[in-house]
């Protein structure tokens, strides 16, 4: 006991001696540029050595380090941009350090484009992403408005109440949504449950354009959507949300959690209702022949249906090691869905999602390490009888994948991962035959090169390989170029190839549709295939950024219905092909502080035209444009956002019999919002806004119209509690 | 004493909606004795028609062949399709009258005349494709209470939810009222309908 005590004494003074003869103190603040308020979790790096700090929750550091003459260190935070220091011996202490927003964003970090983090100004592939800031300044209190408010190009409709996204000609078969990089089970009419994503434990959403099969196989035909949520990075979090709007929508949020030494743990909850809708058309509904013009005799109506959602999710990491650091994720949603019409008196539809998710890193060394992921996704549909109080089951789509991943830094410049990966995947549905259920499965192997060439140019190729259950084989190579020409300028150049395994429902459907024709699956399905090259040019600065993409995505194989003789079947075919082109142009630009401007333009012909007839619902051109300005004063900070999208018209012709066609007309609109908050002392946040602010509706609500009730408001109260415990060092 | 007159005016206020809300409680008188039943009919079948008697409050069985001869019921149901113990359809004192109401308790008489008998009308007797199969058959064309809208699939309904006052095979008077024509398990055709029948013959409910 007392030896212990001297032992420890000794330990300090020793320490302590140490301090005193070589170090020297440095001490300062770091502050934001745009609002003069202290930043939490900066952290401070001394430039020679590994020694950091981490500022405290008043933006203060302290750091020890080995005296020299001068000293670097660099500091940095998310969401801003890193700036190095340099220290004189006369100036060590009250450090003043500012840091200026990074508007731009091009130092945040992506995952998607490679499959390692870099950030996006390096990354080969041209990545788009929304951050939680924006989605905060956005604050769509949902995941589609979100995604539709941001991105010019996507779209979602509603096919019988499900949301049908367009995502620049390609349908929810080609767009592959992950969340942490991993799939999701369950679809309707091919689009996931938008709902298991929470808007407010979303940390960034990462878009990349084009096929990506390379590295996440099935489905990245079109692009994808990778949602990458929150972790802890504090000892202490909480955050509370509640809003309320039109037609009965009220959410109430919470998410907390804690980061201490080598346990980290994060749990998000989120509650939330809307009531069911009525659209009515202005205009009577007309189908145009090429001699006559059929007009509906009565304006119609449409119920678009609200519902119910709990959304749970709770993460917990544990670093059994420096090297070896674990995480396990779980997640529960429970959808209820407001059936529209009579049928809603006695039936209402529940959705069930699960998911477990752990990931295993193992960094063996600096230059090699190894992960292991299994992820289980799971997801039920039940008829739910009200007035007898019966639920039943009628469709389980579960997948559980395997994945070992290893990333070696071949050289300084040479980096290799490769991975390994079994996918399988199990459906039972009230499309299948009483009784059946189905599954298959892939076995994968893939591997991919990137290599600095000069400072220049960076040279990323990959080449995957999956044997299917059904089909075998199937190669998918990529390769992606990114070279700066001049200072803040590159251009980037890829080739990509993408693929879709034949869904389980197009392998075995046997289903009588309501009565009027059968569906058929078909065993013997090839998996469509496609080819996109894209090449990028970008230049940004911290205050102005543009780029301008042109891509080609040639899609073969493509899996589609077609009739038998006696038009009483429909059979999967892999007898269709697409060649969709597509630009998309992006600015960004900082006038002045505070406030910023981006506008986003896509065009889309996405081919699909028969007899030269457009058959597709594709805006052919579309753009968003959002303008965010800061007001600061006080403690009080305000924040006025306002986004618009605009879609051009587009004719749709449907073939009624042979060669006689008749088109519908969707009319260009434009949807605008405008919200304001008022901010005090980052713990309070008080918002109001006004969604389709100019209250558009469409003439007709057909199945392609946009869906929106006009001009609708929202108010929304955040908290966050833990900066009500700040303490100052 | 601020508390006081505070609590005071919180207990008046308190008192004027408790009285505000039972004022909204009253009804118009209507007579006691005639209770509102519902009724779950299982009107799926294409082929065959469900009879139904108002004084039992049950189905009844018919010969499906000598419908017309029989009193014992007072309304029949196909799909969506209706049938009243008169005109073409039987020998009784039935018939049908729409009225401008939407429920049953704002409707307190029956009308004298205006009663609309069974004529001819043509189902659907078989559902096939490409072409469903027609029959004309006795029905009764005035209790129109479900569009059903084929032009282009799927089929769209329509639930009208206006009260109807009908005839019984004997002559009295009943207020009916679908309200839905989806059972219980989501069962398209199994109609519920809620009815009040009066059997005194006054016109009165």
């Amino acid at each position: 006991m007392v030896s212990q005590r001297i032992c420890l004494t000794l330990m300090l003074l020793l320490q302590f001696s140490m301090v005193w003869a070589k170090d020297i103190q440095i001490t300062g603040r770091v502050i934001s540029k745009s609002d003069k308020t202290p930043l939490a979790y900066a952290s401070v790096m001394a430039e020679t050595t590994s020694t950091y700090a981490v500022t405290d929750f008043e933006g203060y550091f302290s750091l020890s380090l080995p005296e020299k003459e001068t000293l670097k260190i660099t500091v940095s935070h998310i969401g801003y941009l890193t700036q190095t220091v340099e220290i004189t011996p006369e100036n060590t202490e009250n450090l003043l350090v500012v840091l200026e927003d990074d508007l731009m964003m091009m130092n945040e970090i992506v995952i998607t484009g490679t499959r390692t983090p870099k950030p996006i100004k390096d990354s080969p592939v041209l990545t788009r992403v929304i951050t939680s800031r924006d989605i905060e300044k956005l604050n769509t209190g949902s995941f589609l408005s979100l995604l539709e408010t941001e991105l010019p190009g996507l779209e979602f409709t509603s096919n019988a109440n499900v949301p049908n996204i367009n995502l620049q000609g390609l349908g929810g078969n080609y767009v592959l949504f992950l969340i942490d990089g991993e799939r999701i089970a369950g679809e309707t009419r091919n689009n996931i449950d938008y709902e298991i994503l929470n808007p407010n434990n979303i940390e960034r959403i990462e878009i990349v354009k084009g096929s990506l099969s390379t590295l996440y196989g099935s489905n990245a035909m079109g692009g994808v959507i990778n949602i990458i949520t929150k972790k802890s990075s504090k000892p202490f979090h909480l955050d509370m949300t509640s809003r309320m709007g039109s037609n009965g929508e009220q959410q109430y949020g919470i998410s907390g959690g804690t980061k201490v030494k080598k346990f980290s743990s994060h749990t998000a909850a989120l509650w939330k209702t809307s009531d069911n809708y009525l659209l009515k058309d202005r205009e009577y509904f007309q189908r145009i022949y090429p001699d006559t013009v059929i007009t509906d005799k009565v304006l119609r109506t449409k119920e678009i249906e609200g519902g119910e959602v709990l959304n749970l999710e709770q993460k917990i990491g544990y670093a059994f090691s420096e090297k070896f650091t674990s995480e396990v994720k779980g997640n529960y949603l429970k959808r209820e869905r407001f059936n529209a019409g009579a049928e809603g008196t006695v039936l209402h539809n529940f959705y069930y999602g699960y998911s477990i998710l752990s990931k295993n890193n193992w960094k063996i060394n600096p230059n090699n390490q190894l992960e292991f992921t299994y992820n289980l996704s799971w997801y039920d549909k039940v008829n739910y009888y009200r007035i007898v109080d019966i639920e039943e089951k009628d469709y389980t789509n579960a997948l559980h994948n395997f994945r070992l991943v290893s990333n070696n830094q071949l050289t300084e410049k040479q980096l290799l991962t490769s991975g390994i990966e079994y996918l399988t995947e199990s459906l039972s549905t009230y499309m299948f035959s009483e009784g059946d259920d189905f599954s298959s499965d892939s076995y994968t192997a893939y591997i991919q090169h990137d290599y600095t060439v000069t400072d220049d140019l960076n040279l990323v190729s990959g080449l995957r390989w999956d044997k299917h259950s059904n089909y075998g084989g199937n190669l998918s190579p990529k390769i992606s170029v990114k070279y700066n020409p001049f200072r803040n300028a590159s251009l980037r150049a890829t080739y990509a190839t993408g693929f879709r395994s034949p869904s389980l429902k197009e392998l075995h459907t046997n289903w009588d549709h309501l009565g009027m024709f059968q569906i058929i699956g078909n065993p013997n399905l090839n998996p469509e295939k496609s080819q996109t090259f894209s090449v990028t040019a970008d230049y940004g600065t911290n205050k102005v950024y543009v780029s301008a993409n042109v891509f080609y995505n040639n899609i073969k194989d493509k899996l589609n219905l077609y009739w038998n003789a006696a038009n009483d079947t429909v059979y999967y075919r892999n007898a269709d092909k697409q060649f969709i082109r597509g630009v998309e142009l992006s600015a960004k630009v900082s006038p002045f502080d505070n406030f910023r401007i981006q506008a986003g333009y896509t065009f889309t012909d996405d081919g699909y035209k028969e007899n030269g007839k457009n058959l597709s619902p594709t805006r052919p051109h579309s753009a968003t444009l959002r303008m965010d300005y800061t007001l600061f004063s006080g403690n009080y900070k305000t924040f006025i956002g306002i986004n618009a999208k605009f879609l051009s018209k587009v004719e749709v012709y449907t073939e009624e019999e042979e060669n006689l066609y008749y088109k519908i007309i969707y009319p260009a609109y434009a949807m605008w919002r405008l919200h304001i908050s008022e901010q005090y002392k980052d713990k309070i946040t008080l918002s109001a806004g006004i969604n389709n602010l100019f209250d558009y509706t469409a003439p007709v609500n057909s199945f392609y119209a946009p869906v929106s009730p006009g001009r609708t408001y929202f108010v929304n109260l955040s908290i966050n509690v833990d900066s009500f415990f700040k303490t100052k060092q | 004493m601020l508390h006081k007159q505070i609590l005071a005016a919180a207990l008046g206020l308190s008192l004027v909606f408790f009285t505000a809300c039972s004022s909204d409680d009253d009804k118009p008188e209507t007579s006691e004795t005639l209770e509102v039943k519902s009724v779950q009919i299982d009107a799926r079948s294409y082929e065959d028609w469900v009879y139904f008697s108002f004084e039992t409050g049950t189905e009844v069985t018919v010969d499906p062949e000598n419908f017309s001869e029989s009193l014992a019921w007072d309304i029949a149901f196909h799909r969506n399709d209706v049938r009243l113990n008169c005109g073409t359809s039987g020998d009784g004192l039935g018939g049908a009258f729409t009225t401008d109401k939407t429920a049953l308790s704002e409707v307190f008489t029956a009308p004298e005349t205006g009663y609309v008998v069974d004529a001819m009308k043509t189902i659907m007797t078989k559902f096939v494709l490409p072409q469903p199969i027609f029959e004309e058959q006795p029905a009764n064309l005035e209790v129109n209470w479900l569009d059903i809208d084929t032009s282009s699939p799927p089929p769209v309904y329509t639930l009208h939810n206006k009260v109807f006052v009908v005839k019984t095979a004997s002559g009295k008077y009943a207020k009916i009222k679908f309200t839905n024509y989806l059972g219980n398990m989501n069962e398209t055709m199994i109609i519920s309908m809620s009815y009040v029948y009066q059997p005194d013959g006054s016109r009165n409910f």
